[in-house]
């Protein structure tokens, strides 16, 4: 994977374990890139008002209004059987180590012969809705010209995604699969939410970043 | 045991179906860490299938991709 791709696929992670969601979902990892990033895309949206700051309230706004779920994956029902499902990740951690305890959540929710039938999250698997994103990413920067995205690009990608609702361009088992995660196919998505919850708009920022771009960041 | 069953029964059902999914979900896992863990150790299929329980098939059907992997792995380094 790309330097950068990879980069915000951990402040990502960081973020949504840090707000204890179990997904991985743009609005992340664009709190992630504004915590850490200097890339000139990101110092325009914070000039804007887009702080890392800000975004953490308006997320923990819409945690707060149900808009976006906090972490369950079943882990109230198995707490309801006497089952800790914290303590077996951390017994787990500990015996196999999290890069093969991630490894085999990750073959176990891809297995092929789970595709005929309904797709079961496993309560230590954390999706990731971010491939459409980085999908635009690319495309913005080849557009560019550039062999790369960069974070510039990811910005873009993250904003231009945010532009239609949740479940846009997903797979008919993607689609299945976001009611397991208690969020809605069609509404809009948690980065438009904080956007327009600062009195932005999406396609003014994604104008100004563009421009930004063109005249070479100056 | 008997925690388990008072706490299950008293459940409303949509509850107790999404808990069985969840733990399944959880079983598949765990399962498959230990199969890897024991394929590692030089177990053979046969002796993995005859500890879960099920067929020597049944077992290399489900888990049969991480020998492929393995050898995937293998070429990639030997490159």
């Amino acid at each position: 994977m790309l330097a950068d791709f990879e980069q915000t696929m951990q402040l990502a992670a960081q973020e949504s374990e840090r707000h204890e969601h179990h997904y991985l979902g743009t609005e992340h990892a664009l709190l992630g890139l504004l915590r850490t990033s200097n890339a000139p895309a990101v110092s325009v949206l914070r000039s804007r008002g887009l702080t890392a700051e800000a975004v953490d309230a308006e997320l923990a706004r819409l945690e707060a209004e149900g808009a976006v779920p906090l972490r369950d994956g079943g882990r109230e029902l198995l707490r309801g059987l006497g089952i800790d499902i914290e303590e077996v990740v951390a017994r787990l951690d500990r015996s196999f180590g999290r890069a093969a305890v991630d490894e085999a959540t990750c073959r176990v929710a891809r297995r092929r012969w789970w595709r005929r039938s309904r797709r079961v999250l496993a309560p230590l698997a954390k999706p990731v809705l971010l491939k459409r994103a980085l999908e635009l990413a690319e495309r913005h920067a080849h557009a560019a010209g550039r062999e790369q995205a960069t974070i510039d690009d990811i910005v873009v990608g993250i904003l231009g995604d945010a532009k239609d609702p949740l479940g846009t361009q997903l797979s008919r088992r993607g689609k299945r699969s976001l009611p397991q995660l208690d969020l809605v196919p069609g509404s809009p998505a948690p980065v438009r939410l904080i956007v327009e919850a600062r009195g932005l708009k999406l396609e003014q920022l994604e104008q100004e970043l563009t421009a930004h771009d063109q005249s070479g960041g100056s | 045991m008997v925690t388990l069953v008072r706490d299950a029964t008293g459940r409303d059902p949509a509850d107790g179906l999404a808990a069985v999914a969840a733990l399944a979900g959880l079983l598949e896992v765990l399962e498959a860490l230990h199969v890897e863990r024991a394929r590692r150790s030089g177990w053979s299929w046969q002796a993995i299938a005859e500890k879960l329980g099920v067929s020597r098939q049944a077992v290399h059907q489900k888990h049969g991709d991480l020998d492929k992997r393995k050898q995937r792995l293998g070429k990639r380094a030997g490159r």
